[in-house]
């Protein structure tokens, strides 16, 4: 997609606040897509591998190192051509149900007409609580609170002044108890929140779902398909994030974010799973390209299960 | 401290009750330093068929060995093939140290036992119901008829439980591999973790068993 001074001209056209809105929100979500985190956990025979985009469905041990990269549309000089991220995600049950997740990362942006920068991006925590869990129908649902810290990443590479607090629900819901042969191993998430966001900065309704067809779950479970020993671990997954801002210009057209992103993840219960997808942005606010997300996730609890770091902080007493 | 009743046996090898005021693990610690006295030197060396190997530490029900119902202080040999009634309960203090607690209808056969020299291994097969092993010797085989279970660990404490069509296998510490009989692929389960396994089939990733999983489990076997 081209630059369009049109369309340049016709954002400066808006009041003042839109304006605002108009140029931040992109470059927000930006920073939101690619760091919105990841899954890992298991709903009876059911494991759902780690996603990239959309927020874990449920608490859990566990670190996730995601990369990713993104084409963006600058209109004027200073504005991003390019946006990479290097995150990090550190998740730690409290207790079975519940558990935090603390993010952070580093923003690098290519500039039109200028040198790039790299810069942090706002802190982030997260709270989530499994509120659900029903093993023979392969459903989990928990609900969680994610705030990011305002002003404690850099300006320079778009991290926010101002906070924002997003209260939302996630569910996981395997299809294996359906009697629909080869189609079992498939598995729907999905996510919805309201992002609050602090002084100027906008509120935002988020949601995203994905679809995913487990190999492992195929041969363990439904028949032992001859295959290829690498194919056994791989998931096919696609995820789509969408974010639309509450308030808008009325002359900005849509500023709605909709990425979809297609990939795979593969794992083989060994206590890490690697995960690589697509991001396809179907709107010009999302992205100028398709862009590449890939993510290690390091399973604590399944590498250093009897340490603390690999089980909750408050352990049943009646486990030994 | 608290008293416990355990198990001492006499110079000609008979079973009998004592009061003790020593820990459950010194308890286990004496009980095999005393089977190794008796037993140690037959253990491994061509006698196998006629090796006494575990001793019944508790029992509740009509526990049957190859006709036998079991009592305490009873002595368990290679080859026994072992039966848990509903209703009853076992448990079996081992040579090596290990403990079996065997669930309410179970069967299961002692099938080899071997302790000393450079080819240590155990091995149970389990015809159907849960064991709750604290294994002290690695390997330690449980097979099944779909899987066979094995602590890779030099200790752990896991769970085993076989129906007809599946296994299950739970790891409260240690590390134990759940590996398909037919189309061998394993599962390396650590402590805290689960898995199952069905016929014919991969088993399937291992995840983290919750409190209320392990508990009916711990239910079954105390």
């Amino acid at each position: 997609m081209k630059n369009s001074p049109t369309r340049h001209r016709n954002r400066r056209r808006g009041p003042p606040h839109y304006c605002w809105i108009a140029s931040v929100l992109p470059f927000a979500l930006a920073c939101l897509i690619p760091i919105a985190s990841n899954a890992y956990t298991a709903a009876g025979d059911r494991n759902f591998p780690a996603q990239l985009i959309l927020p874990q469905i449920g608490p859990t041990d566990a670190l996730w190192l995601p990369i990713s990269t993104l084409p963006m549309e600058a209109l004027k000089p200073f504005d991003p051509t390019r946006q990479t991220n290097f995150g990090g995600t550190y998740s730690k049950l409290i207790t079975e149900d519940l558990g935090i997740e603390l993010e952070d990362g580093l923003i690098h942006r290519d500039r039109l007409g200028a040198s790039s920068v790299t810069g942090a991006q706002n802190f982030r925590a997260t709270l989530q609580y499994e509120a659900m869990l029903d093993p023979p129908h392969e459903f989990l649902l928990s609900v969680l609170l994610e705030h990011e810290f305002g002003g404690t990443g850099d300006p320079a590479v778009g991290s926010e002044k101002h906070g924002a607090t997003t209260p939302g629900v996630t569910f996981g819901k395997g299809l294996g108890d359906l009697p629909i042969g080869y189609w079992r191993p498939l598995a729907i998430t999905g996510f919805a929140g309201y992002e609050f966001g602090e002084g100027p900065r906008t509120n935002t309704f988020q949601a995203g779902i994905s679809i995913q067809y487990s190999i492992p779950y195929l041969v363990s479970k439904v028949s032992n398909v001859n295959m290829p020993s690498f194919l056994r671990g791989m998931t096919p997954i696609t995820e789509v994030f969408f974010a639309n801002p509450v308030e808008r210009a009325p002359d900005q057209g849509t500023n709605t974010t909709l990425v979809v992103a297609p990939g795979v993840s593969y794992s083989r219960g060994r206590g890490w799973e690697l995960g690589i997808e697509a991001m396809i942005p179907t709107t010009r606010a999302t992205g100028h390209g398709i862009g590449v997300i890939a993510q290690l996730l390091v399973q604590l609890d399944y590498l250093l299960p009897e340490s603390v770091i690999g089980r909750p902080i408050f352990v049943p007493t009646e486990l030994r | 401290m608290m008293r416990h009743r355990s198990v001492g046996i006499d110079a000609l090898g008979r079973v009998r009750k004592r009061e003790s005021a020593l820990g459950l693990g010194d308890i286990q610690r004496n009980l095999v330093g005393a089977l190794f006295a008796i037993f140690g030197p037959t253990l491994g060396t061509g006698t196998a068929a006629v090796t006494p190997v575990g001793t019944v530490i508790e029992v509740s029900g009509s526990c049957i060995d190859h006709g036998r119902v079991l009592k305490f202080g009873d002595v368990v040999q290679i080859g026994d093939t072992l039966d848990v009634p509903v209703g009853a309960k076992l448990k079996l203090q081992m040579a090596d140290g290990s403990v079996i607690s065997v669930a309410p209808d179970s069967s299961f056969t002692v099938a080899s036992y071997n302790i000393n020299g450079s080819s240590r291994r155990v091995k149970l097969s389990l015809a159907q119901g849960v064991l709750h092993i604290t294994s002290a010797t690695r390997p330690f085989e449980v097979s099944s008829a779909v899987g066979t279970a094995t602590a890779s660990s030099a200790s752990a404490d896991w769970f085993v439980e076989s129906k007809a069509g599946s296994a299950r296998v739970a790891v409260l510490a240690g590390i134990v591999d759940l590996t398909s009989n037919l189309i061998g692929q394993s599962a390396s389960i650590p402590a805290h973790w689960g898995a199952r396994l069905e016929a014919g089939r991969a088993p399937v990733l291992p995840r983290v068993w919750s409190q209320m999983e392990f508990n009916a489990f711990i239910r079954i076997t105390q």
